[in-house]
């Protein structure tokens, strides 16, 4: 079980995958935003073993309110600076002033009013996918840490 | 040096500990070598396999083998590269000038035109303002999320290609995409690390003067300053043609770049040397325009006046081109002119102001579309004779001068020409005769000797060429093959005959055509006829209307007449039609041959025929009809035996598919049978059509799978003429005896049960005894033909003996038994057993008694033991039914021949009397004198 717990209040979201790795490790406390804009953003790396993938499930669990926003965008870290870039990510998935989108960043489609959880299908799994980064706006604690515990054939991904 | 010795010490371990693990494991590991030494080589081999594997799963566990995981990044990271710009060849980024706008340009779709500082610009939000996304509520910074800007139903031409699109995608930093990862078209307000503050910043957009929309970023941090917050704006023109960028109080502006002429100087991209160096004004038809597209076939300068002069190439002929002249309404008008085909002019394209009066060379005889992009007014030709022909679309039309094209000349030599005179010359001529040799403008024709033409007019299609352009017409001409032809008349004059004409049949036609060339303007034709008195000519085809030959055949007319065929050809071809020609002193005469013909008879084979006795073939123009009933001396026909396709199971008879091919015979012999017309046709099925008639080609036909027995007559006829018929007889045997039978036993056994139980024992034993019930007058025979009217059997194929020399007199008939066709005789042999044993008579004397009458064959002794087990208690349907079943393998061929017969016998008779034995039959004389004992006595 990969539990990556982070600082915004209020807000969760998991991310369910298959996988066979077997590891536990804690990632290191988020740090404060400092900005006027309110937002914050880490990113998780993903190891997905695509051969033993069956689909690739991304839960968000929302306490959302009027002012805040949660996505999580997944994708290629090209430049390998560990930080996925927008021009990078794929795909975002958030709840924004608790409206749920997804949005497709290689064709432009989006989608609003989408449920909790999406799947994307083997098929579709890109293998260089290794990088989701998590952003927050709008308010919300600081300080939480994000946990990453891999089980045998599965694991789950959980921001909150 | 500083020792470690805590290095020291693990290393000393781990030697102390190898050498005692080695020691230890000495013994065990030389047995598991000597072990392993002792397999065989195969086993050996699968050993270290296993644990080759097993050390590589080993590795795989620990996750350090050498393949890169899967989820490894590739060579672009999973992300999309957007279009890529593909430039022409004809593009030239470097040269003899600077370009004017550069590939990244290009391909971006747009340029900065110039920097403004106008501050005449409102950054707070209207009332007619939307929000964009939620910024202003929770602030952003990167552009993660769904930052969508629609606009609903207006559009902005994006990018290099101006697809024109309705939603963008925005970002807080004051930058615009047509798509999220599209960073080609990128339009950007310039502000680097712009920041949207939570509760402060707002982004909208409005409808904006004009065909606009504005998208302001209202007070938002920059560049890292979170001091003071700036504004951002774009304006995004409708048109498509340029769009401004703001930021604060600096404006730049963007003009958008045509795709079709990225350097705006006029020239099409396609037709532009140097596409992204405005190297000239080219907007409208001036003289610069005119060098650049119509250099193929003019030259244009400036007088001192500043008119233009055009100058025509010497291979370009002036009275070639004409002006298309018009003005355009609106700046950067884009007019396009294509031509229906190529020409040493091209298509041209004109870009213009408003206002502008382009003039545009076209080319006579060629038809052009014009496309303006907005309407253009004042279109004019400088040829009087040029048709304008519009189009729906405001600013689209046709226009074409048209032009004559001809060949002049005759058969020999010509030219062609046009109207107006514009040098055309001769591409291609097709549909000729003989060799037609052109060049330039001229053609010759020449003859040959086998030439087909016959000297008439033939139609042409001719190209005709000028100016690089070429154009199909099509031309009628005539060659100098009719001269060669006035004296061969054979090409003038047609002469057709029906070759055969059937006698008694349809007439056959006969005609002529006689159409000489003007300069054989004294030649004649006659029709006549050589017919030996085989042959009545008429004039109409139902043999009305006189003919008097020889017949004059007007020139350029022809003449016809019918022919009667009233007596066979001796020979094939020996009537003959002439048709003379006279040319002057000499006389060219044309012949055609007709046979009178007849039908000669009618042959008909079978693979499973059998022995007829009036056999194939049928005498032609012979209906040749069958009757049953003809016998001894039977009709003509052909016989089908029964067991020649017919196989009996236990279940019955199946009878296997046949054929019996018929076809007619003409005479006189040698008479081809082409395109004849014969017809065939089932005239009579008795008692019923079975199988089916195929005409096949030419004089035959073929009967087909007939299943059931009876005789089938087939008649055919050629071009109408009389009736040939033939017959295949498949012949019935007569019709089932099966309830007489049944009820002869019962009066039978009646008889003989009133024998055996009032006579003396002695008494049955007695030699007349015997005779008087079971021999002397047909005690125990059926006589006469067992038969029914509507299914009635070929007497001549079931014949009855009607002479007293062989001992079978009015015996002999076979009928259907049982479902099989029988010999009855062996059914009085059964009543003879019956009886015999029934009475009492000794075994002795039953035996004795088979020698009277004729010899037992094996049929006889089986129906013979039959009948005595009937009489020890068989059940008598029964034992028949496997008695008839028995014999008929064993039967001989008069038996086996006979078709089955489905009806019961309707011509039985009761009486001893003499009676007619072909028409009736009659149960045996013991039955009926039983009957007479049995009837109730009568006062």
């Amino acid at each position: 079980m990969i539990v990556v717990r982070k600082g915004i209040a209020a807000l969760a979201c998991g991310l369910a995958l298959w996988t066979c790795a077997a590891a536990e490790r804690k990632w290191p406390q988020l740090p404060e935003g400092t900005l006027p804009d309110t937002e914050v953003s880490t990113n998780v790396a993903l190891q997905v073993d695509t051969a033993r993938l069956q689909s690739f499930q991304l839960r968000l669990q929302a306490e959302s309110c009027a002012s805040n926003e949660v996505v999580v965008a997944v994708g290629c870290d090209a430049n390998g600076d560990g930080d996925l870039s927008f021009d990078e990510a794929a795909f975002a998935f958030g709840c924004d002033c608790g409206v749920r989108y997804f949005a497709n960043y290689a064709t432009g489609a989006a989608l609003e009013g989408v449920g909790d959880t999406l799947v994307v299908g083997r098929r579709f799994f890109d293998p260089t996918w290794n990088l989701a980064k998590v952003v927050k706006r709008g308010g919300g604690a600081v300080g939480e840490v994000v946990t990453e515990t891999v089980e045998n054939q599965r694991f789950m991904l959980i921001f909150r | 040096m500083v020792m470690d010795w805590n290095v020291v010490g693990i290393f000393t371990a781990f030697a102390i500990s190898g050498v005692f693990a080695a020691y230890a494991l000495k013994r065990p590991l030389a047995k598991v070598f000597a072990r392993l030494r002792a397999l065989p080589r195969l086993a050996q081999v699968a050993a270290c396999v296993c644990v080759a594997v097993a050390a590589v799963e080993a590795q795989k566990q620990q996750g350090s083998t050498n393949e890169p995981p899967l989820n490894a990044p590739g060579p672009l990271g999973g992300i999309q590269v957007g279009p890529v710009l593909r430039i022409g060849p004809q593009l030239r980024l470097s040269g003899g000038g600077v370009a004017t706008v550069s590939a990244e340009e290009v391909a971006c779709g747009y340029r900065m035109a110039y920097e403004t500082n106008d501050t005449c610009h409102a950054y707070a939000m209207p009332t007619n303002a939307a929000y964009l996304g939620n910024a202003h509520i929770r602030g952003a910074a990167s552009g993660f999320g769904m930052n969508v800007v629609d606009f609903g139903d207006w559009s902005f031409p994006f990018g290099s290609n101006g697809v024109p699109r309705s939603r963008l995608w925005w970002f807080p930093d004051g930058r615009v995409r047509a798509l999220p990862h599209d960073v080609a078209g990128e339009i950007s307000a310039g502000v680097e690390g712009a920041l949207a503050v939570q509760g402060e910043s707002r982004l909208w957009w409005a409808a904006g003067e004009g065909d606009c929309r504005v998208l302001t970023w209202e007070g938002v941090f920059a560049g890292g300053d979170t001091n003071a917050a700036v504004n951002l704006q774009v304006v995004l023109g409708g048109d498509g043609d340029w769009f401004e960028t703001w930021s604060n109080e600096v404006g730049r502006v963007y003009a958008r770049i045509n795709p079709d002429d990225w350097d705006g100087d006029g020239l099409d991209n396609a037709i532009d040397a140097w596409p992204v160096a405005s190297d000239g004004d080219c907007f409208g038809t001036g003289v610069d325009w005119l060098n650049a597209n119509c250099s193929g076939v003019l030259s244009a300068s400036a007088d001192t006046n500043g008119e233009i002069v055009v100058g025509w190439h010497t291979n370009a002929n002036a009275n070639a081109y004409y002006w298309l002249q018009f003005t355009a309404t609106r700046d950067r008008t884009r007019v396009t002119v294509a031509c229906d085909g190529p020409s040493n002019l091209g298509d041209l394209v004109v870009i213009a102001h408003s206002n502008q009066v382009c003039r545009v060379p076209l080319l006579v005889g060629a038809c052009y579309h014009v496309q303006a992009s907005a309407p253009v007014d004042d279109v004019s030709a400088s040829d009087a004779e040029a048709q304008i022909t519009y189009l729906r679309s405001v600013g689209e039309f046709y226009v074409e001068r048209p032009i004559e094209l001809y060949l002049s000349g005759g058969g020999g030599t010509g030219t062609i020409a046009s109207a107006p005179d514009i040098g055309v010359a001769i591409g291609t001529i097709t549909g000729n005769c003989c060799e037609v040799s052109f060049n330039a403008g001229a053609y010759t024709w020449t003859c040959c000797g086998t030439c087909q033409c016959t000297g008439y007019g033939q139609n042409w299609n001719v190209t005709a060429t000028w100016e690089g352009y070429s154009k199909l017409f099509p031309w009628w001409a005539q060659c100098d093959c009719q001269a060669a032809n006035e004296s061969n008349p054979a090409a003038w004059v047609g002469l057709s005959a029906a070759p055969v004409v059937m006698r008694g049949g349809w007439l056959g036609g006969v005609s002529a055509s006689f159409n000489p060339p003007e300069s054989a303007s004294g030649a004649t034709a006659s029709l006549r006829l050589d017919g030996g008195g085989k042959v009545v000519p008429w004039g109409m085809e139902n043999r009305t209307g006189a003919v008097s030959l020889p017949m004059s055949i007007p020139p350029g007319g022809g003449g016809s007449f019918w022919l009667e065929g009233v007596t066979v050809s001796d020979t094939v071809g020996d009537v003959r039609v002439y048709l003379d020609v006279n040319v002057g002193e000499d006389t060219y005469t044309l012949t055609q041959s007709v046979t009178i013909a007849c039908v000669d008879r009618m042959e008909m084979t079978s693979a499973v025929s059998g022995t007829s006795e009036n056999p194939p073939p049928f005498p032609g123009e012979t209906e040749c009809p069958f009757n049953v009933t003809n016998s001894p001396s039977v009709d003509k026909h052909l016989l089908i035996p029964f067991c020649n396709v017919a196989t009996l199971g236990q279940n019955g008879f199946t009878v296997s598919d046949f054929a019996v091919d018929m076809e007619l015979v003409l005479e006189p012999e040698g008479v081809s049978a082409s395109g004849l017309q014969t017809e065939w046709e089932v005239a009579e099925a008795s008692p019923q059509m079975s199988g089916s008639l195929v005409p096949l080609a030419g004089l035959a036909a073929r009967f087909v799978n007939p299943k059931q027995g009876g005789f089938y007559r087939f008649r055919a006829r050629v071009n109408g003429s009389p009736w040939t018929g033939g017959n295949v007889v498949l012949p019935l045997c007569g019709a089932s005896i099966d309830a007489t039978f049944d009820s002869d036993m019962v009066a039978l056994t009646t008889i003989m049960t009133a024998l055996r139980d009032n006579m003396a024992w002695y008494q049955k034993q007695d030699d007349d005894f015997g005779d008087l019930y079971f021999y002397m007058a047909n005690a125990m025979d059926y006589v006469g033909r067992v038969d029914n009217v509507q299914w009635p059997t070929v007497w001549k194929y079931n014949q009855i003996e009607d002479s007293l020399l062989n001992g079978y007199y009015r015996m002999g008939a076979v009928a259907m038994f049982r479902g099989i066709p029988t010999r009855v005789a062996k059914l009085g042999n059964f009543m003879a057993a019956y009886g015999t044993k029934t009475v009492g008579v000794w075994e002795i004397l039953r035996m004795m008694s088979q020698w009277k009458g004729s010899l037992n064959d094996t049929t006889a002794t089986m129906s013979w033991d039959a009948g005595t087990d009937v009489a020890l208690g068989s059940n008598l349907v029964e034992r028949t039914s496997a008695l008839a079943l028995d014999m008929w393998p064993l039967a001989d061929i008069k038996v086996r021949r006979l078709w089955p017969n489905i009806m019961s016998a309707d011509n039985h008779v009761e009486t001893s009397a003499e009676f007619d034995y072909n028409r009736f039959f009659a149960s045996p004389g013991t039955v009926r004198k039983s009957r007479t004992w049995l009837a109730p006595a009568q006062d």
